[in-house]
This record gives C-alpha cells, structure tokens and sequence, in this order.
C-alpha cells in the first residue's frame, strides 16, 4: 500500500494533525505536546516584540524550526489589509511564503469575514503565498475560494476555543464532498472524538490548538488526538458499513440449536 | 534607553511598539535592538509602515518621530 500523504499546496506531510502554538502553560509543555502529536506543522502568531522584558525566553527558544514547518496565522486581523500585512511581515522574518488567513472582525464569535477572507486570498495567490483560508462552513464560500487560488479551505467546526465540536457538520460534509482541495478543519475540536469523526468523513486534517493546550494534560491529549486522527483517517479509506434503519444479525440465522428443521 | 547611556549624544525621540524612546540621532534598527540587549532570533521590523528585512537593520537609520514596529513569533493557533 502506497504511503497515505498529506499535500497542501507544494508542500506533503505525513502526519494530518495541525497543531496550534497558543495557550498552553509552559513553552515546555508545548514542547513536549508537539513532540506527542506527531505533527509536521505547527501554527504561530506575529506580535509586537516586548521591548521592556529583552531576554525573556521566547517561543522561538523551545520550537525546532528544522523540524516543524511553521505557518503563520493572521490572527487578530480585523481587515484585508491588515491580514495581508502580516502575510508580508511573516515572510519577511523568513517563514515559507504560506499563510493560515484569518480576517476575524468579530470579538465575540471569532467569526471569519467572508468577503475580506476572499479579496485578501485573492491578492495573497496573486503574490505568489499559499494560503489556507480559515472560514465559516460555507460551500459556496469554500468554492469561491478554490476558485481563487486557495490551497486548502478550513472551515471552522465550532467557534474558535469553544470545544463544542462540529456543530457545522452538514455544511462540511458538502464542502468535502465539493472540495478539490484537501480539507481542514479547524476550530471547534474538544475531544478526539470530534476530529476521528471529522476525519471519517474524509477531512484531510484537522487543526487544533485549545482542545491540547488547554487539556488537564496537554502532552496525553497531544497523543489522544494524534490517534484519533490516525483511526478517523483509516476508517474514512476503509470504508464505513452504510446505516440501516433496522438491526441485521452477525451470527448466522440458519443451524439454530433446537430448531425444528 | 536611558539616558546616562547616551549623555555626551544627540537625542531624538522615536516611537517603537507604541512607546516613546530617546535614541541617539545616528541609531539604526541594529543599534536600537542592540542597546535593548535584544538578541532576536526572527525578527522583522516595520518604519513607518514599511517592512524591513533583518538584513537591512544595520543599515536603516531611525530619523526623529518615527515609528517602528518590532515584530516576531508567538504562540498561537
């Protein structure tokens, strides 16, 4: 059996867990949650430099840059613009010209701006970025994006941090079954039951962050998912049993002892 | 940047990352990250709304209220 790879864009992973940078209590913790998920990318934020705490240990001090590839997010971006400025700054420090794009307007929800999403994506593919837009679960959107050059489409299980799991499951059902790019879901994962079942149905990867960060043990729950991703992906090329309305026996219904005939 | 460590220079006034700094008039980016003892590993700066790359730090001159923005990686999702 051919080995089952991961391609976003010009770049192929083994692994199909994306696993988030934030939150966790200590660089390392992160550390060793990375090193458990067996994840190949792991996503950043670009902030201000603290000017007034110089030698303070930084991410950057426990992340092995050789060994994960880094992909920057536009989190905290309101507009567009702003996105699209991040996107310079961060291959200006000399990341890979790729960008997890998220234009987020709203404080409450973290809801992604579709329209802004859209024109950011288009002049990021016209400059030359890879970019894997974070979206509500919106089919035609996820379309619209394809159509724009996107590399990916991640559509948001639930919001952001909320742990409540795919609540859009329909809508990410038609952008799988539509999509010609691989599939992300991001957001929304508290447990790895939610991204086994994301990967049933034939996610390519999921992205998470607070479900692993913020578990009782990150480094335990950085594994859990890790499996859980494995055994939702093989079960997706397996091949799930279609659901039947009513029981059908697993043991033969003939040679009954006792029976008549 | 204290001042007794520049007394004998000429002063300006910059702003980085939205506080005010007295920096001498002939600092660059390299200079101003020097004297803060920051020894950055990806950094990229922003003067004025225009990106510079690291490899231009020792070369890009701060000029008097200017703004520069100092940026590097955090952790996030």
């Amino acid at each position: 059996m051919t080995e089952d790879l991961l391609t976003i864009g010009s770049r192929t992973f083994r692994s199909r867990l994306l696993l988030g940078t934030g939150k966790y209590r200590s660089f390392e913790e992160m550390q060793q949650s990375l090193e458990a998920s067996g994840t190949e990318v792991v996503t950043v934020a670009l902030r201000r430099l603290d000017l007034s705490r110089p030698g303070q240990p930084t991410l950057l001090d426990y992340l092995d840059t050789e060994r994960y590839t880094i992909l920057p997010n536009t989190a905290g971006c309101k507009t567009a613009e702003e996105a699209i400025q991040i996107a310079h700054l961060a291959a200006a420090m000399g990341l890979p010209r790729w960008v997890k794009l998220e234009v987020i307007p709203d404080p409450d929800y973290l809801l992604p701006d579709p329209v802004a999403t859209l024109e950011a994506t288009r002049q990021l593919v016209k400059e030359g970025f890879e970019v894997l837009p974070y979206i509500n679960a919106d089919p035609v959107l996820a379309r619209r994006l394809q159509d724009a050059g996107a590399v990916t489409v991640m559509p948001l299980g639930s919001p952001i941090g909320s742990g409540q799991g795919l609540l859009n499951l329909p809508q990410i059902q038609i952008i799988i079954e539509q999509a010609r790019v691989p599939v992300i879901v991001d957001a929304g994962i508290g447990a790895p039951s939610d991204a086994a079942f994301a990967m049933e149905l034939g996610a390519a990867a999921c992205l998470i962050n607070t479900a692993v960060a913020q578990a009782g043990n990150p480094v335990l729950m950085a594994r859990a998912m890790k499996l859980a991703i494995e055994a939702g992906r093989a079960a997706f090329l397996a091949g799930r049993i279609p659901r039947r309305p009513q029981a059908a026996a697993s043991s033969p219904l003939t040679g009954l002892v006792g029976s008549p005939s | 940047m204290t001042e007794d460590a520049a007394s004998h220079e000429e002063l300006m006034t910059i702003v980085a990352n939205g506080q005010p700094w007295n920096v001498p008039r002939e600092c660059t980016i390299a200079d101003f990250l020097g004297r803060l003892a920051l020894t950055p590993g990806r950094v990229v700066a922003m003067l004025d709304g225009v990106i510079v790359p690291r490899e231009r730090f020792a070369e890009t001159r701060l000029r008097e209220g200017c703004r520069l923005e100092l940026v590097t990686m955090v952790g996030g999702g």
